[in-house]
């Protein structure tokens, strides 16, 4: 196909060619869909994999069912904390002597139980505080000795994985690397060992790391702080009202032994799902699988979350005070990524808050100049569960909050007066359908949507026949829901305003 | 025994020993076991086809037909370090009406309507080193896109209306730039690093904003968008000839036009040791930065630095700060190189307010480490094994391939500098690291920034040296013009004055004052460098002051009586100028009891809530006979936080702002015992006042001429 001087006959080729590749261009998803395959372990593991052999590279997503929405009170932000903890190593990894280190870490364990228990004393003895601290740190310190520190983080980056990390969110924990393709055996060797083996060391450490987490992206930022304040105030009764990181109270005084709890609650097999896109082999993918995540012995599948967000009474307007300039955010409540409507309120928030030629940006920033940024989004914080649709607006210098809350309420009024145009829906499906394909090209971005469909969605297949039911939205149906669910009852105002110093 | 049961057990012996077998090959590893790897499936380097249009615009392409899409993306060789000081701005706003202001044929609306009803993209803009414009869209809507892409390089009409939309959201984010501790720490240790008007650390002012015209754009696209001065990449769902058959089309009648760059900026960079402060209130954790000037890629080094800066974070800062001491979320240290200029060399982390100066300490002593002692060997292995094995994601897509290749061209690196790299890496020696190390790091002369809330601090930031406290007020903008008014702004207007008439008295205090008398200590910022003072002045409202003021050069005194003036110095008396007797009886008829005492002859507007002076106040515009100020009041307790007017200075015309604070209480009147004066956002001086009287008796001798 590289041909440089092109006779007749490779003209003739060329033109074939060409030809068939619009064929298949014209089924871009179908093609790529046809390349998944799936397999599940007797454990309840599930295993997708696409398989692609555009360069030598792998991208292997875990994807583990809970989130922060799984917390109740007390352990909020937990978690996050196993999700810190799942790169501590092992039995065999990141110790120099686990059969010591692990007495020392009982010993540790019960230290602090003795002294949370006297620290809550009404009277506190001061003095055995004291001994039992001192105590606890020198044990603290002889574990620490034994500690091979990230050693973890090590042997994948001796290998040449890229982009290892995780992230958990109010759904999910999710845990991701890229390799060299060759490499998938020692993937498989770690990330199994990982979730049977599991070692919870230097947790101490690590919840003061965290807590300088919270710091660094909610207490030092007026929007983390709007976003934290916006979302208790949106959810009276579901978990999404806590933040993902946690009450600082909380992360004080979570345990080793909670998070032990936790990962058996929800780590077993079943809950986690592997989504690996790239040059790989499915067939020995799964051979594999069988070997190293077959170990793991099965465990009940977690009971699904109980509580329900009841219906909002009316409107809530709450306020921020930081020392920064204004900023406004507007939540209606909506159901989950679940629901028929779900297609519809993507177009919604599409035409209403995406892109320069959507109908906050040109009324808010180009017309009236009164904001310098707008946008509307679905899944605040997350989509599994009902949820906000969301629209923020930042005001421009020397206008305020109000002049954007009243724009904003005028043109969503008008989305539920008036149909859409025609152009508009086409913005939305052209646009998704770019969105789509940009994103079926990075190996870690497909991983992702395959797993959160099969987990969330309940199919895989969801990733490839979306397009199907964004060709299907109609304007009234985009009408439909913008009546629905854009109303005053059903909405919340979070302003950040400022605050003097 | 029977028989069939010994072959029974010879079966399940070979059973056994066959499933042993399968299992060897298939044998379980534990992580730190020895994987034998297969061999990696090579790369397959694609055909990338270089192109240059006879008008100098140099193309690479490579064709990607795995997804419908066309992705077009160039840089151009402009840059806001060709900006002036007085316009900074200017190449910012330029890139971003480029894009929105539209073209001969199109208005920039229209072209927004349209790509996005492709669900294409096209996008400009100009950064510190280099411009971009990049295209992507579905390949049927190819043409469409690379029509657009060209009218836009080749016609843009910089619409007005656009210029003034990219003032607002560059003024708006001026005035958010002090929200987010994380964007004051980067900005202002850049600044500490190059210097802050230096181009690779300048940032625009509401003044240099204002200064901008769209002649100014214009004649600055102008200058530096041509054909000769682009280089492209192009890939996706295309046949190579096609393309550039398309892309010869498109930009082949443009012409080249040799462009005389100015001299790139130069950085002069002096090694020191500093402390450096900025508190934020209202953060329990602090942002800190050290480090000193980085260097250039190309530097022979290079390999090395790459080596060492993964130790440096990876293996030390990673370790210490986060794994070890809990102290830290992401900790950083990284000998920053950049192509064409130096880059920083910087270390980083946030920690809690009270372990900011042990942090720093266990930073600085990684430093210290990293330039004496030698690497570990398993140090220096891990961190090749990663670079190297991790090589193969430099080539994962096409478009990391061309694009590279564009960069380096744009940069005039060899189209191979990757390859040169990873061969130097691997060559890297323990003796390299601790070499490059000693003589690119200078641990003991390292600048430190740290912005926090000192009030929680456990250690106090001296411990570490002379702090020097940087000032991050947003300077205020000149004069803007003032929006139409409103019965609703002058009613609003009318209300809040009324209020501040109550807080620094009431209209019977102030309507009783005929003259005030003042003694004063003035704090005169110059170019000869800061001038103490001190002086007394008698005012006699509404129009009389005589003044006396202790300088250097002797007592000179100035008096205003209504219309007339004079001034009398050690070198004897003289009429003062008409100007001079303007400015001043301008000053006095901004003094609160003058204004505050005839509120009828006055239009108050109100024009919104504004910073001043750190702090957001309520910004009321009042017109009087001789022209308007503004008078800003403290949100809360309504007293007057200062006012800001055009003045006149020896260069021309001036914005002042004063700052008033320390207020007391003086018969009944609250007093600002402290005025801070500040001329286009240079400080000016410094009043401090020492005493006040009211109703003397005033010898009328004062204010006769002789």
């Amino acid at each position: 196909m590289r041909k440089r001087s092109i006779g007749v006959a490779a003209w003739l080729l060329l033109l074939i060619l060409s030809a068939c590749s619009g064929v298949v261009r014209g089924q871009t998803f179908d093609t790529v869909k046809k390349q998944v395959k799936t397999h599940t372990l007797p454990n309840g593991m599930k295993f997708i994999v696409l398989e692609r052999h555009d360069a030598p590279v792998v991208s292997l997503h875990t994807y583990a069912d809970v989130g922060s929405a799984q917390e109740s009170y007390g352990v909020t932000g937990i978690s996050h904390i196993m999700e810190h903890m799942a790169f501590k190593g092992t039995k065999t990894v990141g110790t120099k002597d686990y059969a010591e280190e692990s007495k020392l870490l009982d010993k540790m364990d019960s230290l602090y139980n003795m002294l949370s228990s006297d620290e809550r004393a009404i009277n506190p003895d001061s003095a055995e505080i004291k001994n039992l601290q001192a105590e606890f740190d020198s044990t603290n310190g002889a574990a620490g000795k034994l500690v091979v520190t990230q050693e973890y983080w090590d042997l994948t980056r001796e290998k040449g994985g890229r982009g290892l990390n995780a992230y958990t969110s109010n759904d999910a924990t999710q845990y991701i690397v890229s390799l060299p393709s060759n490499r998938m055996e020692f993937w498989m060797a770690m990330e199994s060992d990982r979730f049977l083996n599991p070692v919870f060391r230097e947790f101490f450490q690590e919840r003061s790391v965290i807590m300088e987490e919270r710091r660094l992206g909610l207490e030092t930022q007026p929007v983390g702080k709007l976003i934290e304040e916006f979302l208790a105030a949106s959810f009276k009764a579901h978990p999404y009202h806590h933040s993902v990181i946690g009450h600082m109270s909380d992360l004080k005084n979570i345990s080793r032994n909670d998070v032990r709890t936790y990962f058996h609650r929800y780590y077993s097999p079943s809950n986690l799902t592997v989504a690996i896109v790239g040059d790989v082999d499915p067939e020995q993918v799964f051979k594999m699988a069988d070997l190293y995540f077959g170990r793991i012995p099965s465990g009940p599948k977690p009971e699904p979350l109980r509580t329900v967000e009841p219906q909002q009474w009316g409107e809530k307007h709450i306020y921020v005070e930081a020392q920064s300039q204004p900023i406004v955010i507007l939540g209606f409540h909506r159901p989950s990524v679940t629901s028929s409507e779900d297609r519809a309120l993507d177009a919604l928030a599409n035409i209403v808050g995406i892109g320069r030629s959507s109908r906050l940006y040109t009324n808010l920033v180009k017309d009236k100049k009164i904001a310098i940024q707008v946008g509307a989004f679905n899944g605040l914080p997350d989509n599994k569960y009902p949820n906000l649709l969301a629209v923020f607006a930042v005001p421009a210098k020397g206008h305020t909050n109000e002049e954007c809350i009243q724009a904003i309420e005028e043109e969503l009024a008008r989305m539920g007066a008036e149909t859409i145009t025609s152009d508009e829906l086409t913005k939305y499906k052209r646009a998704t359908k770019k969105n789509l394909i940009d994103g079926m090209k990075s190996n870690s971005r497909m991983a992702a949507s395959l797993a959160f469909n099969d987990v969330v969605l309940g199919n895989w297949e969801e990733s490839f026949d979306v397009i199907k039911s964004v060709d299907a939205v109609t304007a009234a149906d985009v009408q439909k829901v913008a009546q629905k669910y854009l109303v005053k009852k059903n909405r919340i105002i979070g302003e950040l305003i400022t605050e003097n110093e | 025994m029977k028989r069939d049961s010994m072959v029974l057990h010879c079966l399940s012996v070979f059973v056994l020993l066959a499933l042993m077998l399968a299992n060897v090959s298939f044998a379980q590893k534990a992580p730190k076991d020895n994987f034998s790897f297969p061999a990696l499936h090579k790369v397959e380097m694609p055909n990338v086809q270089k192109v240059t249009l006879r008008n100098g615009m140099t193309i690479y392409l490579v064709e990607d037909h795995q997804y419908p899409t066309i992705d077009l993306r160039a840089l151009v060789k402009v840059g806001s370090v060709y900006e002036t000081d007085d316009k900074a701005g200017l190449a910012s706003i330029t890139g971003s009406v480029l894009r929105t202001g539209g073209t001969e044929t199109m208005t920039g609306d229209e072209i927004d309507k349209m790509l996005e009803t492709m669900g294409g993209t096209v996008e400009t803009g100009i950064e510190e080193g280099l411009g971009y414009v990049y295209l992507s869209i579905l390949k049927e809507d190819q043409d469409k896109g690379i029509s657009v892409l060209s009218d836009i390089l080749m016609h843009p009409v910089f619409n007005e209306d656009k210029i003034d939309l990219a003032k607002i959201e560059m003024r708006s984010s001026i005035s958010r730039r002090n929200d987010n501790i994380w964007s004051i720490a980067s900005r202002e240790f850049n600044s500490l690093i190059y210097g802050k008007m230096n181009p690779y650390a300048r940032y625009p002012e509401y003044a240099t904003v204002d200064a901008i015209t769209r002649d100014d754009i214009a004649a600055f696209y102008e200058k530096y968008f041509h054909p000769n001065n682009i280089v492209f990449a192009a890939w996706g769902d295309f046949n190579a000839k096609d393309m550039q058959k398309k892309l010869q089309a498109a930009f082949e009648n443009w012409p080249s036009v040799k462009t005389e760059y100015p001299e790139a900026p130069k950085v002069d960079y002096q090694y020191k040791y500093t402390v450096n402060f900025i508190q934020k209130s209202d953060v329990n954790q602090s942002n800190i930065q050290m480090g000193h000037i980085g260097g250039l890629m190309n530097d022979p080094d290079y390999p090395a630095l790459v080596v060492m800066n993964q130790i440096l974070s990876m293996d030390r800062m990673f370790k210490v700060l986060r794994s070890k001491e809990g102290l830290t979320y992401a900790p950083w240290g990284n000998y920053g190189a950049d192509y064409d200029h130096p880059g920083v060399f910087s270390c980083g982390t946030q920690t809690k307010s009270q372990s900011t100066v042990y942090a720093v300490r266990l930073m600085l002593n990684e430093v210290k480490r990293m330039a004496t002692e030698p690497v570990t060997d398993e140090e220096l292995a891990l961190a090749k094994d990663s670079y190297l094995n991790s090589f193969v994601f430099n080539f994962d897509s096409k478009s990391k391939i061309v694009t590279r290749m564009m960069t380096y061209a744009y940069y005039n690196y060899p189209l191979d500098f990757i390859d040169k790299l990873r061969e130097g890496v691997e060559k890297v020696t323990k003796e390299d690291v601790l070499r490059a190390a000693k003589s690119h790091l200078q641990p003991d002369k390292l600048q430190i920034l740290v912005v926090g809330n000192k009030d929680e601090f456990g250690e106090p930031l001296p411990a570490l040296g002379d702090v020097n406290v940087i000032d991050i007020t947003i300077p205020s903008p000149p004069s803007e013009a003032s929006p139409e008014t409103t019965d609703e702004s002058l009613s609003r207007g009318r209300e809040l004055f009324d209020k501040a008439a109550e807080a620094i008295g009431g209209a019977d205090v102030l309507m009783n004052i005929r003259n005030t008398w003042i003694k004063l200590d003035l704090l005169q910022s110059t170019e000869a460098g800061d001038m103490q003072m001190s002086g007394e002045a008698t005012i006699v409202y509404p129009d009389h002051i005589y003044q006396s003021i202790s300088t250097p050069m002797g007592e000179i005194k100035m008096v205003v009586a209504g219309e007339n003036g004079w001034m009398v110095s050690p070198q004897g008396r003289m009429p003062m100028q008409e100007s001079t007797r303007k400015i001043i009886q301008d000053n006095i008829s901004r003094d609160p009891v003058n204004f505050f005492a005839k509120p009828d002859e006055l239009q108050i507007q109100f024009i919104g809530e504004k910073p001043f002076n750190g702090a957001t106040a309520l910004d009321l515009l009042v017109t009087r006979k001789n022209g308007s100020f503004h008078l800003y009041l403290d949100g809360k307790t309504y007293l007057p936080a200062g006012v800001s007017y055009q003045s006149t200075g020896p260069q021309g015309p001036i914005s002042v702002e004063e700052a008033w604070s320390d207020y007391r209480e003086i018969d009944g009147m609250s007093i600002p015992f402290k005025t801070t004066a500040s001329a286009n956002g240079k400080k000016m001086s410094d009043v401090t006042v020492k005493e006040v009287k009211h109703n003397i008796e005033v010898d009328s001798k004062l204010f006769e001429e002789e």
